[in-house]
C-alpha cells in the first residue's frame, strides 16, 4: 500500500488534531505540573470534567464520604451547601416534597447511599418488594443494542467491542505489547542493551524487529510480518488498519482519539517529545504520534485477527455493528455479563448459556429478572434515602406514581450533579473565609533593613511570614525564575536546560564556568564510580561483582536505612561536592566569539596533526591551515612546504579537517550563531530587571540588601523530586535564576539605565542570590565572594534570621507532616533534614498540596495572616502599572502555571489512579523518564498518592484556584481582553476570579458570564 | 448388592467421570446443601468401602480416577466462578482417592481430613454469594482492597485446597505419590500443577485490581471468621497427623 504525500500529510495532521485532548507528559527529571484536562480547557469546566472522565475512565468527583468529612470538620459551611442545593432545585416543581431537606440530608448523612450500588442484594424487607412493584422502569434490550452498536467506533474500539461481547482480553494484551515497545524505544539510558535502529524513528525501528519477532506469534498476534511488508511508512499503516477494520472515514477522528487515549501517559510522552524538537533524546531517537499510532493499530489488528478465528462474527466494524443490531438481545446479555453488569444471581446461568450457545433460552428470563433487580434496587435505594431523611416509610409507600417518578428523576439528576454542588459549596466556604481575613488598608513604609524576593510558590508563604516576624524584612512574591528565562549549560554538562516556565522558550544561554583553573584529569573517586558503573552494567560481571564487593553496598544500605541523617552527612562530607563556579551572563562581542572559535579550531587542528598525521606544526602554519579549511585562503606551496608535505597531501589534509573535524565554513557559522546566544546585552539585562521589579511594585525604598531567593527541594530515592522543585524554573532548582538576576541587578550599567527609567537603586544596595530548600527549610547563599566587604556585617544578621525563620517554618510544616504538634525546634529541624536524606521516606514534604488561592496584590493584604502555606502570593502594585501591561504578564505566565499546579492537584486528589500516579510503593522507574506501577502499566502522569492523600483521605482539598487581584476592575477587564488563555479559563470556570477594586473599595466576582459585586454579608466583611 | 455399592462409590462418593456428572450438578445447584454434602459424601463413601471389607480395587480403577482428576483439573482452569471451581476441584481431588483404593487403604481421618479442606471453601462461597449474589470475577473484583479479612481467609482456604505444604491434602498427595510408578507420578504432578494454576488464577482475579465503585463491599462477621479460621487450622493440624501416619 502506497500513499501520496498529500494523503500522508493529511494523516499526520489528523493524528495531531486527534491527540489534542491528551495532555503532554514531561519527563520526570523535570516534572511539570499541568492540568490533566489541558486539552479540554476550551470547554466549560463541568463539560470538560465529564468528557475527561469518559475519555480517561476516571472519576469526576470526590466520593460523597470525603465531602461529608470536610463538612463535619467545618471546611464546608452548611449555608453554602444549602444555597447550592436551592440553586439546583430552582426550576424544579416538586409537589409536596421537602426536596431541599431530603437532598441536604442525603448529601451530609448518606454515606454509601448511591443508586448505582447493589443495595438490593441483601434487601430482605417486604417494603422494598412492595415499592418495587410501583417503580416505573422499562427495558428494551433491542433498543439498548442499537445504542451499543452506535458506540462502536466512536466510544469503543473494535477490540473493546470484542472483549465486551465475547469476554476476550485483547485490550490488556495490546497494552502490554505496546508498553514493551515504547519502553524499549524511548529508553533514555536505563537499559544496558538498547533497541537497535532507534535513530530511524519509532515505527521503522519497531518494524525492522517486528517482521522477524516470533514472540508475537506466541503472544497471539497473527500476520504482523505480512502487514508490515505492505506498510513501509507509518501513515500507510494507519490507513491500512483503519480500512481493514472497516472504520468509515468520517469517524476516523473519533477512532484515533479513542486509541490514543487508551495509554494516555505514553501517548502524552510521545506527544511531548515530538513537540520538543530540541530535546536530546528526541533528536537521537525520533518518535511521533503517527509512529506510535501505527504500531498500536498494527498490533491491535494482529491480535484481533487471531481472535477472529474463534469468533462467531467477523472482526470489522460493520460486521460487529451488524451482529449487535441483528442479535441485539444476545449482544446486550453478553455485554452486561462480561462487564459485570448482569444481575449477580444470573451470572452462573448466563455463563452456562454462553458456553452452551443457548442465550436465546434465557433471554426472557434475563430481561424480566434484570428489570426486577433494577426496580428492587431503586426501591431499596428510595427507602434508604427516606430513612436517612428521617421520614416515615409509609409516606413513601403511599406516594402516587407520578410523584414517585418525579422523586426518582430528581435523585437521578442530583446524583449526577452532586459532585459539582459540593465543589461549589466548598469553594464558597473557602472564599468567604479568605475574604474575611484579608486586610484592605494601605501603609506607607520607610526603608526596610532588607528585602527578600521569594517565588510565588505556596511554600514560600510560611517562610515569608516567619522572616517578616523575626526582623525588619519586606518580602515580595515573584515567579521563581525572576522574570529571566534562561537556557543553562551546567558545569561539566554538554546540554542546555531551560530554566523558565514551559510556556516560554528562552533565547539566552547562560554558561557555568569554573571559578578557578582546573588541571585536566579525573579524580580517583570519579574513576572508581565509573568502574563500578561498568561492572554493574556489563552482562557477566555483576555475578562476580556481587560476590566480590557486594558487602560494601550492604554497609551503604544499612547506613541509609538505619542512620539516614548521620550517614547522609558523612556522605556529604566525603563527596567532592560541586566545584566553585561563576556564570557567564554578559553577551560576548563578535570579535570575542571569533577569537574563541579560532582558538578552539587551532587546538583541534594541532591535535589532529599530532595524533593522526604525526606532524608538528608551528602556530603560524596552524592558523593558515585553518583559514584554508574555512575557505578564507587558497592552499599554496609555501604552506605545503611549511607543513613538510606535498600539494596533494595538503589538499587531503584540508579535506580531512573539513569532513572529520568539522573545521569548515558552514559549521563555523553555526558555532557563531550558537555562541551569539550566550549571555544578555546590557539593555536586555536592564529590561529584565526593570520588568521584574516593576511587576512586584519594588521600584523605590530599596533596602541595603535585597535577597533573591529561589527554591528547590532535596530528597533521596524520589523519582518525583523535581515535582517539588520550582515550576517556574521548568521543574528545576531556582538558584541559577536567582544568581543571574542578582548579578544583573548588581551591575552599575544596568542600574544606570534603570535610573533613567525611574527605578533608582541606591549604590549601597546589594542583591544576594540564595536558595530555599523546601524540604529542610535551610537557605544557601551564592556568590558571596562578589559581595562588597561593607555588607558582610549585615550578612551575619541575615543568616541568623533566615535560620530562625527556617526553623519556625519547619515547625509548622512538620506539624502538618506528622499530624501532631511539634514542640522542639531543633528536633523538628533535624527531622526535616532527615526526611531529605531518608531513602525510605515516601513523603519528604507535602509540596504544593493544599494550594487553593492565588493572590495578586500588595503584601499588606495578607501580611501577618497565617495562610498555612497554601496560597500563591504574587506581589503587584496597580499604581505602578498604568497601562495594565504588568498585570497581563502576571496573568499570562504565573497565573497559568498556578492554574496548572492547582488542577494537577485537583484531579490527582479526585482520582489518584487515573489522573494521579497511585501509590509510590508500587512505582518503578522506566527508561529514566517516567514511572510505571508494577512491572508494566501506563506511564503515571500525575502526582503520587503520598502527595495528595493521607491514607485514603484527600489531604489536598480539591477546589478550583481562587484568584484574587487587587486592581481596578476596568484594568483587570482590559488585561483579560489581552490574554486569551486566561480569559478562556475564567469564562469556562477553571478558575474563580475575584477582583478587589481599590478605587471603589468593592469586591467583584466573575460568575455566570458576568461580573457580580459581592455584598458585604456574602464575604463576612 | 455389591455391584450397587461399587456403583455408588464410583458415581457419588469418590466420583469419577462420567458418573461424576450428577454430583457435580447437585453441588452446583443446591448451594445450601453444598457444605453438608461435601462432608457427607466422602464419609459415606468410606463407610460403604469399609462395609465391603476394604477391598483392593483393580488397576483400571486407578486410571479412571486419575483420568477423571486430570479432566476436572483441566476443566477448572477455564471456569469463571469460585462456586464452579470448587465443585470441579472437589471432584478432581476425590477422584484421586482411587489411588489409595487400588494400591492401599484409606481410613476415616484421611477421608474426613481431605473433605474438610473443602468445607471452609464451601462456606466462604456461601458467604460471598450472600453478600454479592455471585462468585464470578467478572462481577466481583478488587476484593483485597475492599474486604481484606474476607480476602485473607479466602486466599488461605484456596491455598490449602490446592495442597499447599502442611495442609492435609498436601500430605495425602505426598502419600499417594509414594504408591505410584513414574508415569503415574508425572500425571499426578500435572494434576497438582493444574490445581495450583487454576486456583491462583481465580483468586487473583477476585482479589486484585481496584474495587468496583458501583458495588457495596462487605466483610465477614467475627463469628464466621473464627469458624473458618478454626476449620483452616484444623486442616493444617490434620496435615501433621497425616505426616505422623506417613512416617
Amino acid at each position: 500500500m502506497r500513499l501520496d504525500k498529500g494523503k500522508r500529510l493529511f494523516i499526520r495532521s489528523l493524528v495531531n488534531v486527534c491527540a489534542e485532548p491528551i495532555p503532554f507528559f514531561w519527563n520526570m527529571r523535570n516534572f511539570i505540573h499541568h492540568n490533566p484536562l489541558y486539552g479540554l480547557e476550551h470547554l466549560p469546566f463541568e463539560d470538560a470534567v465529564r468528557r475527561g472522565s469518559r475519555l480517561f475512565h476516571a472519576q469526576d468527583r470526590l466520593p460523597r464520604e470525603h465531602y461529608i468529612k470536610l463538612f463535619r470538620e467545618g471546611h464546608i459551611e452548611e449555608g453554602s451547601l444549602k444555597e447550592e442545593i436551592a440553586e439546583f432545585l430552582k426550576d424544579k416543581d416538586l409537589k409536596g416534597l421537602k426536596a431541599e431537606e431530603l437532598l441536604f440530608r442525603l448529601s451530609t448523612e448518606g454515606e454509601g447511599l448511591y443508586l448505582s450500588r447493589n443495595s438490593y442484594i441483601n434487601c430482605r424487607c417486604p417494603e422494598a418488594e412492595r415499592l418495587a412493584k410501583r417503580v416505573e422502569l422499562t427495558r428494551n434490550l433491542q433498543e439498548e443494542a442499537e445504542g451499543l452498536s452506535r458506540m462502536v467506533g466512536k466510544e469503543l474500539t473494535i477490540y473493546d467491542a470484542i472483549d465486551g461481547l465475547f469476554g476476550r482480553g485483547i485490550a490488556r494484551k495490546l497494552d502490554e505489547l505496546l508498553i514493551k515497545v515504547c519502553a524499549e524505544f524511548l529508553d533514555e539510558g536505563q537499559a544496558v542493551w538498547g533497541m537497535p535502529g532507534r535513530d530511524r524513528g519509532l515505527y521503522r525501528a519497531w518494524r525492522d524487529i517486528a517482521v522477524r519477532n516470533r514472540r508475537y506469534r506466541l503472544k497471539g498476534c497473527c500476520g504482523v510480518g505480512d502487514v508490515l511488508k505492505e506498510c513501509e511508512e507509518p501513515e500507510e499503516a494507519v490507513v491500512f488498519v483503519l480500512n481493514a477494520f472497516g472504520v468509515p472515514e468520517d469517524i476516523w477522528e473519533d477512532y484515533i482519539t479513542l486509541e490514543l487515549s487508551k495509554l494516555h501517559g505514553w501517548t502524552g510522552y510521545v506527544r511531548w517529545r515530538s513537540n520538543t524538537k530540541e530535546y536530546y533524546w528526541q533528536i537521537k531517537h525520533p518518535a511521533d504520534l503517527t509512529d506510535y499510532l501505527a504500531v498500536r493499530l498494527l498490533l491491535s489488528m494482529a491480535l484481533v485477527k487471531e481472535e477472529e478465528k474463534t469468533l462467531p462474527v467477523g472482526a470489522s466494524l460493520p460486521e460487529i455493528r451488524e451482529f449487535i443490531s441483528d442479535r441485539g438481545e444476545e449482544a446486550i446479555i453478553r455485554w452486561e455479563f462480561h462487564r459485570g453488569e448482569c444481575p449477580p444471581h444470573l451470572t452462573d446461568a448466563v455463563e452456562e448459556a454462553i458456553e452452551e450457545n443457548r442465550l436465546e433460552d434465557i433471554r426472557e428470563r434475563y430481561e424480566a429478572e434484570s428489570l426486577r433487580a433494577h426496580r428492587l434496587n431503586w426501591a431499596s435505594f428510595l427507602l434508604r434515602v427516606w430513612d436517612n431523611a428521617g421520614y416515615e416509610r409509609e409516606s413513601l409507600l403511599r406516594m402516587d406514581r407520578e410523584s414517585l417518578n418525579e422523586l426518582m428523576s430528581l435523585l437521578r439528576e442530583y446524583e449526577e450533579e452532586e459532585g459539582f454542588i459540593w465543589l461549589r459549596a466548598h469553594e464558597k466556604s473557602v472564599l468567604k473565609k479568605l475574604l474575611s481575613e484579608i486586610r484592605l488598608k494601605r501603609e506607607v513604609k520607610g526603608r526596610a533593613f532588607a528585602q527578600a524576593l521569594f517565588c510565588i510558590d505556596v511554600r514560600s508563604e510560611r517562610f515569608r511570614r516567619n522572616l517578616e516576624e523575626v526582623g525588619d524584612y519586606e518580602t515580595y512574591g515573584i515567579a521563581g525564575f525572576f522574570g529571566v528565562p534562561i537556557s543553562f549549560i551546567e558545569l561539566g554538562k554538554g546540554h542546555e536546560t531551560y530554566l523558565c516556565p514551559v510556556l516560554i522558550k528562552p533565547k539566552n544561554v547562560v554558561l557555568e564556568l569554573h571559578r578557578e583553573l582546573k588541571e585536566e584529569g579525573e579524580s580517583l573517586g570519579k574513576v572508581i564510580k565509573e568502574i563500578l558503573h561498568d561492572l554493574k552494567h556489563n552482562i557477566l560481571t555483576p555475578y562476580i561483582t556481587v560476590e566480590a564487593i557486594g558487602l560494601l553496598f550492604g554497609f551503604d544500605m544499612v547506613g541509609k536505612t538505619l542512620f539516614p541523617l548521620g550517614y547522609g552527612r558523612l556522605r556529604e562530607k566525603l563527596s567532592e561536592g560541586k566545584p566553585s563556579s561563576r556564570l557567564m551572563i554578559d553577551k560576548p562581542s563578535k570579535e570575542y566569539v571569533l577569537e574563541v572559535i579560532g582558538i578552539l579550531q587551532r587546538e583541534i587542528i594541532r591535535r589532529a596533526m599530532k595524533e593522526r598525521f604525526k606532524l608538528s606544526v608551528s602556530e603560524g602554519a596552524l592558523e593558515r591551515l585553518r583559514r584554508v579549511a574555512l575557505e578564507e585562503e587558497e592552499p599554496d606551496r609555501e604552506l605545503a612546504e611549511e607543513l613538510g608535505v606535498g600539494k596533494d597531501k595538503l589538499s587531503e589534509l584540508v579535506e580531512v579537517m573539513r569532513k572529520d573535524y568539522r573545521v569548515e565554513k558552514g559549521y563555523t557559522r553555526i558555532q557563531i550563531e550558537k555562541l551569539a546566544k550566550i549571555g544578555f546585552t546590557t539593555e536586555e539585562q536592564a529590561f529584565f530587571v526593570e520588568r521584574a521589579l516593576s511587576s512586584i511594585g519594588l521600584t523605590r525604598n530599596f533596602g541595603k540588601v535585597v535577597l533573591v531567593i529561589g527554591h528547590g527541594s532535596k530528597s533521596d530515592n524520589n523519582p518525583y523530586e523535581s515535582a517539588l522543585d520550582c515550576g517556574a524554573c521548568g521543574g528545576d532548582h531556582g538558584a541559577v535564576n536567582a544568581r543571574v538576576f542578582a548579578k544583573m541587578a548588581n551591575k552599575a550599567e544596568v542600574r544606570l539605565r534603570l535610573r533613567e527609567r525611574g527605578i533608582d537603586i541606591p549604590e549601597d544596595t546589594v542583591f544576594i542570590a540564595c536558595e530555599h530548600n523546601t524540604t529542610t527549610d535551610e537557605v544557601e547563599f551564592f556568590d558571596l565572594d562578589e559581595l562588597p566587604a561593607t555588607h558582610l556585617p549585615f550578612l551575619q544578621k541575615i543568616y541568623e534570621d533566615l535560620k530562625l525563620a527556617g526553623k519556625r517554618t519547619a515547625m509548622e510544616r512538620c506539624e502538618e507532616l506528622e499530624g501532631t504538634p511539634c514542640k522542639d525546634e531543633e528536633r523538628t529541624f533535624r527531622l526535616a533534614k532527615r526526611n531529605s536524606m531518608d531513602w525510605t521516606q515516601v513523603r519528604p514534604e507535602w509540596g504544593l498540596s493544599g494550594n487553593y488561592a492565588f493572590i495578586i496584590g500588595r503584601r499588606e493584604l495578607t501580611e501577618g495572616l497565617d495562610l498555612e502555606g497554601k496560597v500563591f502570593l504574587h506581589s503587584y502594585d496597580w499604581e505602578v502599572d498604568d497601562r495594565g501591561m504588568l498585570l497581563e504578564i502576571i496573568l499570562s505566565g504565573p497565573l497559568v502555571v498556578g492554574e496548572w499546579i492547582n488542577m494537577e492537584h485537583f484531579f490527582s486528589a479526585v482520582d489518584n489512579e487515573s489522573y494521579g500516579s497511585g501509590s509510590k510503593v508500587y512505582h518503578n522507574v522506566v527508561g529514566r523518564f517516567g514511572v510505571m506501577s508494577g512491572n508494566f502499566s501506563d506511564l503515571k502522569t500525575g502526582l503520587p498518592a503520598q502527595t495528595v492523600l493521607r491514607g485514603k483521605e484527600p489531604h489536598h482539598k480539591p477546589i478550583r484556584l481562587i484568584t484574587l487581584i487587587e486592581a481596578p476592575l476596568g484594568r483587570v477587564k482590559r488585561a483579560l481582553k489581552g490574554v486569551r488563555k486566561v480569559r478562556e479559563l475564567v469564562h469556562n470556570g477553571w478558575i474563580n476570579l475575584i477582583v478587589l477594586d481599590p478605587i471603589e473599595n468593592g469586591l467583584y466576582r466573575f460568575e455566570g458570564g458576568e461580573w457580580k459585586k459581592f455584598l458585604s454579608k456574602e464575604v463576612g466583611v | 448388592m455389591d455391584v450397587v455399592v461399587y456403583f455408588l462409590i464410583l458415581a457419588l462418593l469418590f466420583p469419577t467421570f462420567p458418573l461424576s456428572l450428577p454430583v457435580s450438578f447437585t453441588l452446583q445447584r443446591f448451594g445450601k446443601l453444598r457444605s453438608f454434602l461435601i462432608m457427607l459424601l466422602p464419609i459415606l463413601g468410606f463407610f460403604l468401602y469399609s462395609y465391603l471389607g476394604k477391598p483392593a480395587f483393580p488397576q483400571w480403577a486407578l486410571w479412571i480416577g486419575m483420568g477423571s482428576s486430570l479432566l476436572y483439573a483441566f476443566r477448572a482452569l477455564s471456569v469463571k466462578s469460585l462456586k464452579r471451581w470448587l465443585v470441579y476441584h472437589y471432584v478432581s481431588v476425590f477422584s484421586l482417592m482411587w489411588i489409595f483404593l487400588s494400591r492401599a487403604e484409606v481410613n476415616l481421618v484421611f477421608v474426613a481430613g481431605t473433605a474438610l479442606v473443602f468445607l471452609s471453601l464451601s462456606l466462604l462461597t456461601g458467604v460471598l454469594e450472600s453478600i454479592f449474589g455471585t462468585t464470578n470475577p467478572s462481577f466481583l473484583r478488587g476484593l483485597g482492597a475492599a474486604s481484606p479479612v474476607l480476602s485473607f481467609i479466602l486466599v488461605v482456604s484456596v491455598l490449602l485446597s490446592v495442597a499447599l505444604p502442611t495442609s492435609s491434602l498436601f500430605f495425602s498427595l505426598l502419600a499417594s505419590s509414594l504408591l505410584l510408578k513414574i508415569p503415574e507420578f508425572l500425571l499426578l504432578a500435572c494434576i497438582w500443577f493444574l490445581w495450583g494454576w487454576s486456583g491462583l488464577r481465580l483468586i487473583s482475579s477476585l482479589i486484585t485490581g481496584s474495587p468496583r465503585p458501583d458495588l457495596s463491599y462487605e466483610g465477614v462477621d467475627a463469628k464466621t471468621f473464627l469458624l473458618l479460621s478454626f476449620i483452616n487450622l484444623a486442616v493444617l493440624l490434620l496435615g501433621f497427623l497425616f505426616l505422623e501416619v506417613l512416617l
